[in-house]
């Protein structure tokens, strides 16, 4: 019994968990790609 | 009805075709923000903290991933979960200690044998180098064949050639935008396949125990122990005490020194962003387990019910257990939405396949023959010899797949293949960031030890002992892996000892 409930607690944990990630770096990653592409832009121009 | 019959239908196709085509189209525009070599491999260490995550969830999260934790849940049941939660537990004490990663970060090192050039020298470097290389490249060696194991289940073509075929072209699509974009390309097709493979996995669950029924998915199929199926320490379930201390030291390791998941860290903006993301991603290590053998064990509850394709599971022809997942989504998601859900599969495949080509092309070219050159490499070079080795890393597999079948889980031979690397790496790393009197002795040995974990894959330990069937416990890959560890350990201790490093003596 205690192994099944176990079991039971990590299954919801990881979808309810694996969920609210998805929407959470979904949401945040497309901010720091913008960053991420104008340090890229800022790096690569050539020094004066 | 046959077992083949499948949802997957030329909507599907269209739906996967069209979608592994976008990371190329990737590949070509990032191709000219890479200007040198800290672009091409760490993509100018500018992660920031959400795609980082999304990138080390989508390099950890693989096909093979997925089919191997399908394949242990299928036969041991909810007993295998006990593999996800160590791991997700381990994951977490990283990130809230920074044990190694934060320390590493702090270096600006590009890959893992550069710190052993800085703590041991040029010698530790090269063999260590060596010794990562082998490891890792062996490790991706099964990755196409359960792809193409995958594909066949799920769309119900089975012409081997066939799948082969398309599991090469998917291979020659990966290696074109990681040759042209190297990390950036990868961190950004990352970031859009993350999004569609953590639908597909989560579209992927609800379906399964929408179909099973919550109550039922906890009920022992009748083709089972009982105990064995819950209980990873029973006897029946395969795993027992041995096999999780080995699983203990073995995913703790690996997630702090694993190349492909480490670049990460080191890409990271800063090494509290280094940390943060382990924290983060601790829950990506947990779902990318338990989801797949949630699939797995779904699968197995399905296949039990109908006779027929419990069949095509027994006797001598019986298919492979990798079969049991994709033949059993294939039949309760419908078409389109089921092309979602392959292409989110295909999406791991190719984020997993992308990061560990460049990982230990990287390797070999900075760590072995740049050491090995006397007058050293221009970073001109340097890119090129990269590019050239994207291409033939990325080969192997499509070889390697073709004639080789694990003689052992697909899991254990994930596992066993990555302590060839990791079982000397753990010790020598650990005692060089934290342990003053560690030696290039004492790396040496620890390293070379670790070797001897190449004995844990099935075929060679069986001829080497004479073992007959089943194999005694000390020849097992839970126990050579085990006892490698410990010996990587030891010898990394007693050669400090023994032999100090005669310039730290002086000093």
């Amino acid at each position: 019994m205690f192994w099944i409930l176990l079991w039971k607690f990590v299954l919801i944990l990881t979808l309810v968990t694996y969920s609210l990630l998805t929407i959470v770096v979904s949401i945040g990653g497309v901010f720091d790609v913008r960053s991420m592409i104008d340090d890229l832009k800022s790096s690569s121009k050539p020094e004066n | 009805m046959n077992v083949f019959a499948t949802n997957f239908a030329t909507l599907d196709w269209i739906i996967v075709c069209v979608y592994v085509c976008i990371p190329v189209v990737i590949g070509v525009v990032v191709k000219k923000y890479v200007r040198q070599l800290s672009d091409f491999f760490v993509a100018g260490r500018t992660l920031r903290l959400f795609i980082a995550i999304s990138s080390m969830t989508g390099t950890e999260i693989g096909l093979v991933t997925v089919m191997y934790n399908a394949e242990l849940g299928f036969t041991s049941g909810f007993s295998a979960f006990h593999i996800a939660v160590l791991e997700a537990v381990c994951i977490l004490a990283i990130g809230l200690t920074g044990f190694i990663v934060y320390k590493l970060r702090e270096m600006e090192i590009m890959t893992i044998p550069e710190f052993y050039e800085r703590r041991y020298g040029k010698r530790t470097r090269i063999v260590g180098g060596t010794i990562l290389a082998l490891g890792g490249i062996l490790n991706m060696g099964l990755f196409v064949q359960a792809g193409a194991r995958f594909m066949m289940g799920v769309s119900g073509y089975s012409d081997p050639n066939g799948l082969k075929l398309f599991m090469t072209a998917m291979a020659l699509l990966v290696l074109i935008y990681t040759v042209l974009g190297g990390m950036i390309s990868i961190v950004l097709s990352d970031f859009m396949q993350f999004i569609v493979m953590s639908v597909g996995m989560i579209v992927g669950s609800v379906y399964v125990i929408n179909n099973i029924g919550w109550t039922k998915l906890f009920e022992v199929p009748a083709t089972v122990e009982a105990s064995s199926w819950f209980n990873p320490l029973s006897a029946g379930s395969g795993f027992g005490i041995l096999y999780v201390a080995f699983m203990s030291i073995q995913l703790f390791s690996a997630g702090a020194l694993w190349q492909s998941g480490t670049m990460r860290a080191l890409s990271a903006k800063s090494p509290k962003v280094a940390k943060q993301i382990y924290a983060f991603c601790s829950i990506s290590y947990l779902a990318r387990r338990v989801i797949p053998m949630l699939w797995g064990i779904g699968a197995l509850i399905f296949i039990t019910q109908t006779p027929q394709f419990l069949a095509a599971f027994q006797g001598e022809k019986a298919l492979s257990p990798q079969f049991g997942m994709p033949i059993f989504l294939a039949k309760i998601i419908p078409t389109g939405l089921l092309g979602i859900v392959v292409a989110g599969m295909f999406a791991a495949f190719m984020t997993t396949q992308d990061s560990y080509v460049l990982c230990w092309s990287t390797v070999i070219t900075q760590d072995i023959v740049a050491p090995l050159m006397k007058k050293g490499l221009s970073d001109k070079a340097r890119l090129l010899l990269t590019r050239i080795l994207i291409v033939l890393v990325g080969l192997f597999p499509v070889v390697w797949g073709l004639w080789f079948e694990a003689p052992v889980s697909l899991w254990n031979y994930m596992a066993v293949t990555g302590t060839i690397y990791l079982s000397g790496a753990f010790s020598v790393i650990t005692a060089g960031l934290y342990w003053k009197k560690a030696s290039s002795t004492g790396a040496m040995i620890a390293l070379l030890v670790g070797v001897l974990a190449v004995l844990g894959i099935g075929p060679w330990t069986q001829k080497l002992f004479w073992a007959p069937n089943p194999i005694p416990w000390y020849s097992t890959d839970k126990f050579i892996g085990l006892a490698v560890f410990i010996l990587a350990f030891i010898g990394m201790t007693a050669g400090s000892l023994l032999f100090p490093d005669k310039n730290k003596k002086e000093k």
